[in-house]
């Protein structure tokens, strides 16, 4: 047997009876192959070794069931809201994570990122957004102002940050044009599709903000939400930021009846060291109204549009109801909680 | 019939609380492949998390033809590796840092407990480089050396978790460990570490 053949059979893990005996007779007069071989076992012994079973956190299948339980519970739908789309999320922010470091150097303040990430477009414009291009456009939208909604596209997962002034700067030209024909169009579009009806009325919504340094992020994280859970509280938005191997970041936003506030405001106090606190009153009668106005004008859109793209807009027009309904539910009996939590 | 495939067939007609039961069943293995993967606790709880949401969206796609858990590792193998193209950012590995499983700290890689303390201590050490090389390595020959050397699977189940031939698994999988070889020759260079020498008795007995 020559060397060759023997490196062959070495990283055969089946070799034939005949080729162990002959390799045995090579390795006995080759030193080199002995050596080879030495250190193919010695690897081997060490992946065999690191099958040392861990044991599935807790609480995991009710993270899935309370995923697949949304309003609508048929496997065929394909679309689902925010707060069920965790894993892509994060895959997102781990994606933007140099985008994201650049921003926080560029602002020095971390709470502020939250804000400017768009992920907290409730504490008003956002001067700058952090936008990650992604194959499953329905899968960004909701945590996103809506000024950065208008790309659904594919294929690009270059993370850009953005500057955005106005809005009107910002759609595109079609979409002009649709927002002139508004009326017409939407008379009809509610016969075919029967859009939720929203109402302009004031509206304001209660935000606390919570930024806490954790021990175990995985462990708090896990506590919060299960407490959330039994509370009747829900959570719409979640963000991981991977800063390095060792230090991660997660943003949650709650919907908090406003009984629950006060108890829910002690268990996150609880949770670690407070490093900010704080808590507003926003206006957001004119974001909502904006946001109206968008989705009236997805709908006449919709009208248009056929095969793929009425697809993307169906998928665009569910995500700006979802940020209506949300938005609406959060003035009228939540207060929102955004609670940072870092390890 | 069997109690997995009843709760497969309850599944299907979307009811929940059958699917939690196999999500119970099922999910240490899920996780435990997630996590040789990703070599994240965090990444490895999305991951599985995401396997259990596309394998409820999937189930008419299984045929009961390969085991449930085989056809649900083929789901996290596939995840994997495209979410993985997507990100296209490299894993960072640290050596034998204990992770945290929310209550109790858990190492990488277990050290033999028999034998002298300093062995232990020595294929410790060499168990994290080789650890570390795996997680240099491509996400192909990655998932191929996980499934095979380290969750034991046949190659034919190897072939159809990857959804490739037998032929590519072999030569995959023979690649992956000459690569991986170079990998660890390189780590064990940088960091000092002496790789072992000369045993022919203990090469012929394993070979």
């Amino acid at each position: 047997m020559n060397c060759r053949k023997a490196k062959s059979i070495l990283m055969s893990d089946e070799p034939l009876l005949i080729e162990k005996r002959a390799l045995s007779e090579h390795l006995a007069v080759c030193s080199g192959c002995a050596v080879e071989a030495d250190r193919f076992s010695a690897i081997s012994k060490a992946l065999h070794e690191m099958n040392s079973p861990i044991k599935a956190p807790d609480g995991l299948a009710a993270q899935v069931i309370s995923r697949l339980r949304p309003e609508s519970a048929s496997p065929k739908e394909v679309y689902s809201p925010a707060p069920y789309r965790r894993f892509q999320w994060s895959q997102t922010w781990k994606r933007s994570l140099a985008a994201a470091a650049a921003v926080v150097l560029l602002m020095g303040g971390s709470m502020g990122i939250a804000t400017r990430l768009g992920v907290l477009n409730i504490f008003g414009s956002p001067a700058v957004v952090v936008k990650t291009s992604s194959p499953q456009p329905a899968a960004k939208i909701p945590v996103q102002s809506n000024k950065t909604q208008n790309t659904p596209q594919s294929g690009s997962e270059s993370v850009q940050v953005q500057k955005n002034d106005s809005q009107s700067n910002n759609l595109p030209e079609p979409e002009k044009a649709a927002n002139n024909n508004l009326t017409a169009q939407t008379t009809t579009q509610q016969i075919i599709t029967e859009p939720k009806v929203f109402l302009n009325v004031p509206r304001s919504i209660e935000c606390i903000l919570w930024k806490i340094k954790v021990a175990d992020i995985n462990n708090a994280t896990d506590k919060m939400l299960a407490w959330a859970r039994t509370g009747g509280i829900s959570y719409s938005v979640e963000n991981k930021i991977t800063l390095d191997d060792s230090r991660t970041i997660n943003i949650f936003r709650f919907g908090a009846p406003k009984a629950s506030v006060d108890k829910f405001s002690n268990f996150i106090s609880g949770l670690g060291g407070i490093l900010e606190q704080d808590r507003n009153t926003r206006n957001v009668t004119d974001e909502f109204a904006d946001k109206l106005e968008r989705y009236h004008s997805l709908l006449a859109q919709k009208e248009n549009s056929d095969g793929q793209q009425t697809k993307q807009l169906d998928a665009e027009i569910k995500a700006v109801e979802y940020e209506l309904t949300l938005m609406d539910k959060e003035a009228q009996d939540q207060v929102v909680f955004i609670v940072w939590l870092q390890n | 019939m069997d109690a997995v495939k009843q709760l497969i067939i309850k599944s299907l007609e979307n009811d929940l609380s059958a699917f939690e039961q196999l999500i119970n069943i099922y999910q240490n293995r899920v996780f435990n492949l997630g996590y040789q993967l990703t070599n994240s606790y965090a990444d490895a709880q999305d991951l599985t998390q995401e396997v259990f949401i596309k394998a409820y969206y999937s189930l008419k796609g299984f045929r009961n033809e390969a085991d449930f858990g085989t056809w649900l590792h083929k789901i996290t193998v596939n995840l994997w590796l495209n979410t993985k193209r997507k990100r296209g950012i490299a894993n960072v590995i640290s050596l034998n840092e204990p992770i945290s499983d929310g209550e109790n700290e858990v190492y990488r890689d277990l050290a033999a407990t028999d034998g002298d303390p300093e062995q232990s201590l020595e294929s410790k050490e060499f168990n994290g480089i080789v650890r570390k090389a795996l997680g240099e390595l491509s996400r192909e020959y990655q998932a191929v050396i996980v499934l095979r050397e380290i969750e034991g699977y046949s190659y034919e189940e190897v072939s159809l978790i990857m959804n490739c031939s037998l032929g590519t698994v072999k030569s995959r999988l023979n690649r992956a460990r000459q690569v991986l070889k170079q990998q660890v020759i390189k780590l064990a260079k940088e960091s000092g570490y002496v790789l072992p020498g000369i045993s022919e008795n203990r090469v012929i007995e394993e070979v």
